[in-house]
C-alpha cells in the first residue's frame, strides 16, 4: 500500500491511462522507477501547498434579468485557516459573491469547487454572519444560538451552545429576547449562531458596518480570538479598508460594474496589529490606491 | 486575556427581569382605577337617566322598557335556568362554526400563502365568494342544508373563514426574506422551515385574524339563529320582538355584548402571552392599556 500510493499519485498527476498501471509490482520496468521517484517527490510536498485552497471560485458571473451583470468571470481561491477579506465599493458585487458561496443564489455561469479535504462531497459546513444580526425575534438568545444547529441537532448540543455563549460573553443574557439587546450584543449572538455549526468556512458580510467605532474594533479583536481558537477559515466582505488590513491574511480588491478582481495583496503583518504602525498605514494607503486608481 | 473578559460590560440593558416587561408602580395603578371609573361615567348616567325617564312617563314602556325591568328579566331567566339553555345553544354554534371555519382557513391559507401556484389557483375564487353579502347565503344554506344545526354552523364557519384566511395569506407572503435566508443557510427546509420560521413569523397576524373571525362568528350566529331556532340568544331576540317584550330584546343584546367581549378578551389574553417577544410600540401608560 505504501508503495502503491506514490505511483497512483504520479499516475493521476500525469494523466496516464489507469489500465496500463494496474499491477506495477510484478515486473517493474525502467518507466516504473521514474514514476515512483516522481511519486515520492510529490509526497514530500508540504500539505498546505497541496491543499492550497478550500474553495475555488471558478469564473463566476451573476446577472439579474439578463442585462445587468453584477459580477463577471470572478476567479478566486480561499485558503484554509486564513482570513480572506474582500474590499470593494458599494455595488461592486461583493455581497453577491458571498451569497453565491452561501448557496443563496445561483451563479449565471461558472462554478464553485470545494476541496474535498474540508467538506467531504459538495458543500462543506458553512456559517454566515450578515450585515444585520437577523436574529429570530421570537427566540431568546440561547434558542437563537441553538438555531445554528439546524433542524436535526437540538438535543446533542446544549453544552456547545453554552460554551460558545460563554466565549462571546453572552452567557448571562441567555434568556433575553432580541428586542432587549444592543446592536453589538445582537451581532455577537449572530456570530455565536454561526460558530455552533463548527463551520469549515465562515462567511461574513460587512458584519460590523452598522456598529459604532468602539464596538466595531472590540468585535474585530474578538473575532480574531475566535479565529485562532477555532482555527477558522474566514471570508470577510467589507468596504472598510482599515478593517480589511487589521484582519486579513489576503486582501482581494473588487471593483467596477460588473465587479471584477483588480488586485490581491498578501498582508504579512504580525498579529495583533496596531493601527498606528507605519507598516499598517502603508498597507492602508496601498489598498486605498488600488481601490481608487 | 480570557475571551469572555472582552465582553462589553457597558452595554446597558435592564437585567432585572429578562423577557418580562416591568410592572408599573403603585401610583400609576391608582391612576388606572381613577381612569376606569371615568369610562363608566357615561353608561352610568345613561342608565340612571333612562330609568328616571321611564318612571316619569317620558318613555313608552312597551317599547323602551327600563333598566329595572331588564334586571327583573335577567333574574327571571336566571331563576328558571333558561339563560343557560340559550347561552349554551349559542356558544355551541359559535364555537363549532368558528372552529370549522378557522381550521379550513388555517389549512387553505397556509397552502395558498406558501405556494404561489395554489395562490393563483384559489385566491380569485375565494375573493369572489367573500364579496357576497353574508345574508345572501341564508336562503341558499336553508335550501342546501335544511333549517337545523348543519346550515347554522356552516353559515358561521363561512363567516369565520375569511378574516383568518386573508390575514394568514398576506402574513405568510410577507415573511421577512432575511429570516428565511438565515433558516436556509442553517439547513431548514420544507416542514421544518414552515414550523420554525413561517408559523412564528405570521403568528401576530394569525391572532388578529382569529379575533376578527371570532367577531364575525358572533355576527353570523344572529343571522343563523334568525333562520329558525328554538334556543339561543338570537332566538331570544326574535321571541322578544314577536311577543312584544322589549326587556327580553335588550337583555339578549346585552348578553351578546358580554359574550363577544369575554371571548375576545380570552383570545387577546392568549395572544399577548404568545407574542410577548414582539418589539412593537407598547406604551406603559395606564390610559393606553385600559381600553
Amino acid at each position: 500500500m505504501a508503495r502503491r500510493l506514490p505511483s497512483e499519485l504520479a499516475r493521476s498527476s500525469f494523466g496516464i491511462a489507469n489500465s496500463k498501471w494496474k499491477k506495477p509490482s510484478v515486473t517493474r520496468c525502467y518507466h516504473c522507477h521514474v514514476q515512483l521517484a516522481i511519486g515520492y517527490w510529490l509526497l514530500a510536498i508540504p500539505k498546505e501547498l497541496k491543499a492550497s485552497s478550500m474553495v475555488t471560485i471558478d469564473k463566476i458571473s451573476k446577472s439579474y434579468g439578463g442585462d445587468v451583470s453584477v459580477i463577471a468571470d470572478l476567479q478566486l481561491s480561499i485558503k484554509p485557516q486564513q482570513v480572506t477579506v474582500m474590499v470593494g465599493t458599494t455595488g461592486s458585487g461583493k455581497s453577491t459573491l458571498l451569497r453565491v458561496l452561501a448557496g443563496l443564489e445561483r451563479p449565471t455561469s461558472g462554478g464553485i469547487r470545494w476541496d474535498s479535504d474540508h467538506g467531504g462531497n459538495g458543500r462543506p459546513n458553512l456559517g454566515i454572519v450578515f450585515q444585520e444580526p437577523r436574529l429570530l425575534p421570537w427566540l431568546n438568545v440561547r434558542q437563537n444560538v441553538e438555531f445554528g444547529f439546524g433542524p436535526a441537532g437540538h438535543r446533542r448540543s446544549a453544552e456547545l451552545a453554552n460554551e460558545i455563549l460563554e466565549q462571546v460573553g453572552l452567557r448571562p443574557f441567555s434568556l433575553y429576547y432580541p428586542r432587549q439587546l444592543s446592536g453589538g450584543m445582537a451581532q455577537r449572538v449572530a456570530i455565536a449562531r454561526a460558530l455552533v455549526r463548527k463551520p469549515s468556512l465562515l462567511l461574513l458580510d460587512e458584519p460590523f458596518s452598522a456598529l459604532d467605532a468602539l464596538t466595531r474594533s472590540r468585535l474585530q479583536e474578538h473575532l480574531m480570538e475566535l479565529f485562532v481558537k477555532h482555527s477558522l477559515t474566514l471570508f470577510f466582505v467589507t468596504h472598510d479598508i482599515e478593517e480589511a488590513v487589521a484582519l486579513s491574511d489576503t486582501i482581494v480588491v473588487i471593483k467596477g460594474r460588473p465587479g471584477q478582481i483588480s488586485h490581491q495583496f498578501r498582508i504579512d503583518l504580525p498579529r495583533p496589529r496596531s493601527r498606528h504602525d507605519q507598516a499598517f498605514i502603508v498597507w492602508k494607503e496601498r489598498v486605498l490606491e488600488a481601490l481608487t486608481e | 486575556m480570557a475571551i469572555s473578559s472582552l465582553a462589553p460590560r457597558t452595554e446597558a440593558v435592564d437585567v432585572s427581569r429578562p423577557g418580562i416587561e416591568r410592572k408599573t408602580g403603585k401610583a400609576p395603578v391608582k391612576r388606572h382605577v381613577r381612569l376606569s371609573v371615568l369610562g363608566l361615567l357615561v353608561p352610568a348616567t345613561a342608565v340612571i337617566g333612562w330609568e328616571a325617564a321611564s318612571r316619569l312617563g317620558w318613555l313608552d314602556r312597551t317599547i323602551a322598557s327600563s333598566p329595572s325591568e331588564i334586571v327583573v328579566e335577567i333574574g327571571h331567566l336566571l331563576t328558571t335556568g333558561q339563560i343557560w339553555v340559550h347561552l349554551w345553544a349559542t356558544f355551541v354554534r359559535v364555537f363549532s362554526g368558528f372552529a370549522l371555519g378557522g381550521a379550513i382557513a388555517g389549512i387553505v391559507g397556509a397552502l395558498a400563502g406558501m405556494s404561489p401556484i395554489l395562490y393563483r389557483l384559489l385566491n380569485p375564487s375565494i375573493q369572489a365568494i367573500r364579496s357576497v353579502p353574508s345574508y345572501a347565503w341564508v336562503p341558499v344554506f336553508i335550501l342546501w342544508f335544511g333549517i337545523f344545526e348543519t346550515s347554522k354552523i356552516l353559515l358561521i364557519a363561512l363567516g369565520a373563514f375569511f378574516p383568518l384566511y386573508l390575514s394568514l395569506v398576506s402574513s405568510i407572503r410577507s415573511v421577512d426574506r432575511k429570516l428565511v435566508e438565515v433558516a436556509l443557510v442553517n439547513g431548514f427546509q420544507g416542514w421544518s422551515l414552515a414550523r420554525r420560521i413561517f408559523l412564528p413569523a405570521s403568528l401576530p397576524a394569525i391572532f388578529v385574524g382569529l379575533r376578527q373571525s371570532l367577531g364575525l362568528a358572533w355576527m353570523f350566529v344572529v343571522a343563523a339563529e334568525f333562520m329558525g331556532a328554538t334556543h339561543g340568544l338570537g332566538f331570544l331576540l326574535i321571541d322578544g320582538q314577536t311577543t312584544g317584550r322589549p326587556a327580553t330584546l335588550i337583555t339578549s343584546i346585552l348578553l351578546f355584548a358580554l359574550c363577544g367581549k369575554a371571548t375576545d378578551g380570552c383570545l387577546a389574553w392568549v395572544s399577548e402571552r404568545a407574542l410577548h417577544w414582539q418589539d412593537g410600540y407598547r406604551p406603559n401608560s395606564p390610559e393606553a392599556r385600559s381600553e
